[in-house]
């Protein structure tokens, strides 16, 4: 928990510097903060036991891009997915491309395979956050680990690929 | 090598020479259990609500009160094309010999039971059985879906990839797929795809830089997914949507990406002379159905078309829309005779989801015509049947029925096609109502 909390503060630092510069660039980082505060706070899980429901598509959706743009989607983008996602019958495979899209835009928080590389164990810990909103388990986080460091080949869309159509990221 | 590691590994290998499966001439690993008349099934849910009047009777505008008749359907139907009061663009048949000529006409076929509504009708179409419910709840059927049937009791079993449902709309159509019946559901669903509303701008720009994975990349991504799926307790499967094979998935999204992100390589349905302006999203429907059996080779292929149901307040439109439903289903039969394997090996059966009212409601369109509607009067239960293919299955140039004494209904269709793949022998016993429309075959 106390690294959310620096995460919020330096959010919200962010937020001030903004609030220096542009009054309608202060009041949506002041929002944006807060919605960053508040997500980390309510949502963090002690473990995936806590996880019961299941998510709709749209919530599903809905979710990856605020796990890949670090905002709330906007409602005509919802819309659109939405729809698109309701002419596939296979909702797994539109997710798939759906979430390969996200990545490839280039506003898409997404670190470089060589920052992966380069802090392997803070990328295992942020991505268990950003996806599972919980900490790894010590085994969950040196597997991980071991895996990325021993092959090279595994990409960062490898791995948020590998979160994304996990079992436990259909759970809330 | 130890010797009982060696005897072990030389029984294997000699049983395993003894099942190794046939390749047949179609492409299918062994001959499945039920006698198969062909491969491969179209199954055209021509809809939007049609009266026999227009179709199979072709009055044209006769019950308008002008002196006009004639035949708008001159791709699936044999008979001359209306010569005055011309309210339609007419297009130049694309077949040669019209689809009756190349199959049975079941002329009057009756949709007995239940509301004449389109969802309704897709419905009874589609599990072969009558429904009493009368909205267009956006739930999956009840009773099992001709898909279902299909892929639980064909055999060998096939993959999603081998069924498909193609809707030229939303609304309830997505749900069609496969039913909520307990002994059957999404697992043994078809593959579903609207184009209308994928194959779009919207499509475009929200996938245009999508991927699929390469078979490395699914490799990587499988190790990791399987790791952190061992580490929870409960799975996604009752996810709404039919559920593919990583291989499969590969090889429909990459279908997808290619069409939407080239899409000028789509064949369209439309005739020399004629622009894209005159595509109807039925048409579409059925260029982005002939991109799936040109490139998956289906076994059971649903569609339908759906724009004529304007009828509600614009006649002549109907008028359009259906010779314009004519001509993609005419197009589509053209295109399944140039594919090698579909070709002598397929059959479509053509028929509507219900009929429209013999009483016109209120309306007046921009040519002084009256529109119908289709509130379960007797004219909107009465309907027709084609059915189409190799000379060797299906009787040429054939009709049954009169107004008199109709034979068939639309519930008979799902037992039909289950005994044209060879499976109808596999269905529990209860399950279906209708029985094989046999007069149709040799």
């Amino acid at each position: 928990m106390q690294d959310f909390k620096k995460q919020a503060l330096l959010v919200f630092l962010i937020g001030l510097i903004g609030f220096s510069s542009c009054k309608k660039q202060v009041e949506e980082t002041i929002v944006y903060s807060n919605t960053i505060y508040e997500v980390t706070d309510v949502s963090i899980y002690s473990s995936n036991a806590e996880k019961t429901k299941q998510k709709s598509p749209e919530l599903l959706l809905s979710i990856i891009y605020s796990d890949i743009f670090n905002q709330a989607i906007p409602s005509r983008t919802l819309l659109e997915i939405a729809e698109l996602s309701t002419s596939n019958g296979d909702k797994t495979m539109f997710t798939e491309m759906i979430f390969s899209q996200f990545l490839t835009d280039p506003m898409a928080s997404v670190p470089t395979n060589a920052q992966m590389r380069a802090d392997v164990d803070a990328f295992v810990l942020d991505s268990y956050i950003r996806f599972y909103q919980r900490k790894p388990s010590e085994y969950e986080q040196i597997y991980l680990k071991n895996l990325i460091t021993n092959n090279n080949l595994i990409t960062v869309e490898n791995v948020y690929s590998s979160f994304v159509l996990s079992n436990e990221y259909y759970f809330y | 090598m130890k010797r009982r590691e060696f005897i072990k590994k030389a029984t294997l290998t000699t049983a395993g020479a003894f099942v190794t499966p046939y390749i047949l001439p179609s492409g299918r690993l062994f001959a499945p259990s039920g006698a198969r008349k062909v491969n491969h099934v179209v199954f055209v849910l021509f809809g939007g609500g049609i009266r026999n009047q227009e179709s199979v009777h072709q009055r044209y505008l006769l019950d308008q009160g002008r002196p006009a008749a004639g035949n708008i359907m001159n791709n699936m139907l044999t008979g001359a094309a209306p010569s005055s009061n011309v309210v339609y663009n007419p297009w130049a048949p694309i077949l040669s010999n019209s689809l009756q000529s190349q199959g049975v006409l079941f002329k009057e076929m009756r949709y007995t039971t239940g509301p004449t509504g389109h969802y309704n009708g897709h419905t009874v179409a589609m599990t072969g059985n009558y429904t009493a419910t009368g909205l267009n709840l956006n739930v999956n059927p009840e009773n099992p879906t001709i898909f279902e049937y299909y892929r639980k009791h064909n055999s060998p079993s096939e993959t999603a990839l081998k069924a498909w449902w193609l809707s030229e709309g939303l609304g309830p159509y997505p749900s069609l797929n496969y039913s909520r019946h307990e002994n059957y559901g999404a697992k043994y669903g078809a593959n579903y795809l609207c184009p209308s509303h994928f194959i779009t701008n919207t499509g475009f720009n929200n996938l245009n830089n999508a991927s699929s994975y390469q078979p490395d990349d699914v490799t990587r991504i499988e190790t990791m997914k399987t790791f952190f799926d061992a580490n929870f307790d409960k799975t996604a499967g009752d996810l709404p949507g039919v559920i593919n094979t990583r291989a499969d998935k590969e090889k429909i999204k990459s279908m997808l990406l290619s069409t939407l992100q080239n899409i000028s390589s789509l064949n369209l349905p439309i005739p020399s002379g004629a622009s894209v302006n005159d595509l109807t999203s039925d048409l579409l429907n059925i260029a982005t159905s002939w991109k799936v059996l040109e490139t998956f080779k289906p076994e059971l292929t649903v569609i339908n078309t759906f724009n004529l149901d304007v009828c509600h307040s614009n006649f002549s439109g109907y008028l359009q829309n259906l010779h314009k439903a004519d001509y993609g289903v005419g197009w589509l039969w053209d295109k399944i005779q140039s594919d090698p394997v579909l070709a002598n090996d397929t059959i479509m059966i053509c028929m509507p989801e219900h009929g429209r009212n013999a009483t016109p409601n209120s309306l007046v369109d921009a040519n002084g015509l009256r529109a119908y509607d289709h509130s379960s009067d007797q004219n909107s239960r009465e309907i027709f049947s084609l059915i189409v293919g190799p000379p060797s299955v299906v009787k040429q140039n054939v009709s049954f029925g009169t107004t008199a004494n109709p034979v068939g209904e639309s519930v008979d269709i799902v037992p039909t096609i289950a005994s044209i793949l060879g499976f109808d022998g596999s269905i529990p016993s209860g399950l279906l109502p209708g029985r094989v429309l046999t007069e149709a075959f040799i």
